[in-house]
């Protein structure tokens, strides 16, 4: 069985469906409410952990009912929390998602918390015997420290670039497995072209894997010298919140069990699509059949 | 029904009796399983090793014992056996296990207690109850046996970890003995006074029925069976008709098999008439 660590945020969302965004100023009726736990890492780890992949969490969350509650869903999910730190007098990353029925659109407001930057995780060997490190930019001098580790025990890192975060650039040297947001490779590198981004992410830090994810466009990668693109699956959208980290657990989980680059991001990229069609996240992932029954469906088409 | 390890081993406790723990691979063996429980109305915890939870065979076999529970009038506890790590662990509890055992026995007795405080703390938030194992039952194979769990160990180690079950060495081992194993029973009595909590006897397999039942009077209220439950699956294999080629038909011996076997236990235990 293959093994991931990750470590990064781990986000207490709340997801409010509206049938459509509010105006400002105004009362407005909410549909479903869910509490959950969310974050690039986090999620990442249960997509992965519902696909066969042994995950570790790596971090910290406050030591009160908010933290618990963060802790006691991944282990439901089946992600290893042992090492997790529990601190006192802290409170969680947390997030308010408001779910748009008619336009499928999610808005987040969020509030980073103040688990510090680097919490004095006490212990890092689950790096030694993992597979891959997969980190999101979060606890960013802790995350420095374990994938200079991870480099020493011969564990590839992988990073889910969401957003750019200062100091991001030292951890991308790193970097085995990048797999950036449309955003963050147009405002890293400066350019206006998606295509000329991968360039300049190849030619910066040459990572054994580059994907760049444009949402339901689908996206680009570098293989064998070539920018290629993947496809985008057109879903009834319920809830976009998490589809970008169930596509990092998807791709990594493809990539494990043997898949290349150009397999394994048409895997997540229908992984993902699955996912937008429910509300919520963690409880509405698919499997790894039903993600390759839904892309035969799509190829008959 | 599905119910939680606690549970099934706090009504035990009452009613001094013990609770089969089989170890069970496939269908067949969780079948065999179940119509012993469901014909003699006994609780019955079905448990599956480490191996099988890492290695993604819990994926398909925890969905089987899960079903089985569901449609059962008796309580079923599905519980992780001999859990090497806490991944291992964090896999069953998503497979939807009610019940843990982590082995960290063969450890320093301070690291033991220190690995088992970590995962009771991480499993009570989920009230999932935690077997843990002081002083290690090795297998038939080992050239000599482990010394007996100590008195002042147990206690200790039951006080500081919170265990909800002690898996305690007073004499049996896992595989099939060459000779019949004779039980600590003064030991298991000693402990029990000490440390209230269910205790558990690991090697089942192959231990006289009169020394089990005088385990469970002193204050045993878990057996396990593995080794017995495979050789009665696989004997029921090999002399099944090999004209019998659906293999649906084919199983129908081997799953009587282990029926046979788990009813013969579960009386041994006790553990009948109890639902």
């Amino acid at each position: 069985m293959k093994s991931v660590v990750g470590l990064g945020a781990c986000v207490l969302d709340t997801l409010i469906e509206c049938e459509k965004y509010p105006d400002e100023d105004i009362k407005s009726k909410a549909g479903k409410i869910v509490k959950t736990g969310g974050g690039p890492v986090s999620n990442a780890l249960v997509t992965m952990s519902g696909l066969g992949i042994r995950s570790v969490f790596l971090g910290a969350l406050p030591d009160n009912e908010d933290g618990r509650f963060l802790r006691d869903e991944l282990i439901r999910y089946g992600v290893d929390v042992s090492d997790v730190k529990l601190i006192e007098g802290k409170h969680a990353f947390t997030s308010y998602i408001l779910l748009s029925k008619a336009s499928g659109s999610r808005t987040c407001v969020f509030e980073r918390g103040d688990i510090p930057d680097d919490p004095g995780i006490p212990d890092f060997s689950a790096i030694d015997c993992a597979d891959m490190l997969h980190l999101d930019g979060n606890f960013l001098n802790c995350a420095l420290k374990a994938a200079e580790l991870a480099k020493k025990k011969g564990v590839k890192v992988s990073l889910d670039a969401g957003s750019v975060y200062d100091g991001m650039e030292k951890l991308l040297p790193y970097i085995d497995i990048l797999i950036a947001s449309e955003k963050f490779a147009l405002e890293f590198t400066g350019e206006t072209s998606v295509k000329a981004a991968v360039t300049a992410l190849h030619d910066r830090y040459n990572p054994e894997i580059l994907a760049v994810t444009q949402g339901k466009k689908g996206g680009k990668y570098f293989e064998d010298g070539i920018i290629k693109d993947y496809a985008g699956y057109a879903v009834d959208c319920h809830d976009s919140n998490g589809a970008g980290d169930a596509f990092h657990g998807a791709f990594l989980a493809a990539f494990l069990s043997g898949c290349k680059i150009g397999e394994a991001c048409r895997f997540a990229s229908a992984f993902a699509a699955i996912k937008c069609t429910k509300i919520g996240m963690r409880g509405s992932l698919p499997t790894f059949e039903e993600t390759l029954e839904f892309m035969e469906r799509r190829m008959k088409r | 029904m599905l119910i939680g390890l606690r549970q099934i081993l706090k009504d035990a406790d009452e009613e001094g009796y013990a609770v089969p723990a089989f170890n069970v691979y496939n269908m067949e063996t969780v079948m065999g399983v179940m119509q012993a429980a469901e014909e003699l109305k006994s609780p019955v915890i079905m448990q599956f090793y480490d191996r099988l939870a890492t290695g993604g065979f819990a994926d398909f076999l925890c969905p089987v014992i899960l079903k089985a529970a569901d449609k059962a009038d008796v309580p079923v506890c599905m519980h992780l056996d001999h859990g090497a790590s806490y991944g291992a662990a964090a896999i069953a509890v998503k497979n939807g296990a009610t019940g843990v055992m982590l082995d960290f026995s063969l450890l320093p007795m301070g690291e033991n207690i220190r690995k088992m405080q970590r995962a009771t703390e991480l499993l009570d938030a989920l009230e999932i109850g935690v077997e843990g194992e002081i002083g290690h039952v090795g297998t038939t194979s080992d050239k000599e046996m482990m010394p007996y769990t100590t008195v002042e160990e147990a206690r200790e180690f039951a006080d500081k970890t919170k265990v909800s079950a002690l898996a305690i060495a007073v004499g049996t081992a896992h595989g099939r003995y060459k000779k019949a194993p004779v039980l600590a029973i003064d030991r298991i009595k000693e402990i029990k006074e000490a440390v209230k909590i269910p205790l558990v006897l690991h090697g089942g397999s192959g231990v006289p029925d009169g020394q089990i039942k005088a385990a469970i009077e002193a204050g045993i209220r878990k057996v396990n069976f593995g080794t017995d439950l495979c050789y009665a699956f696989l004997d029921g294999v090999f002399s099944a008709d090999r004209k019998k080629v659906a293999i649906d038909i084919f199983m129908g011996d081997p799953i009587n098999g282990v029926k046979k076997f788990a009813m013969e236990k579960i009386r041994v235990l006790g553990a009948n008439d109890r639902i």
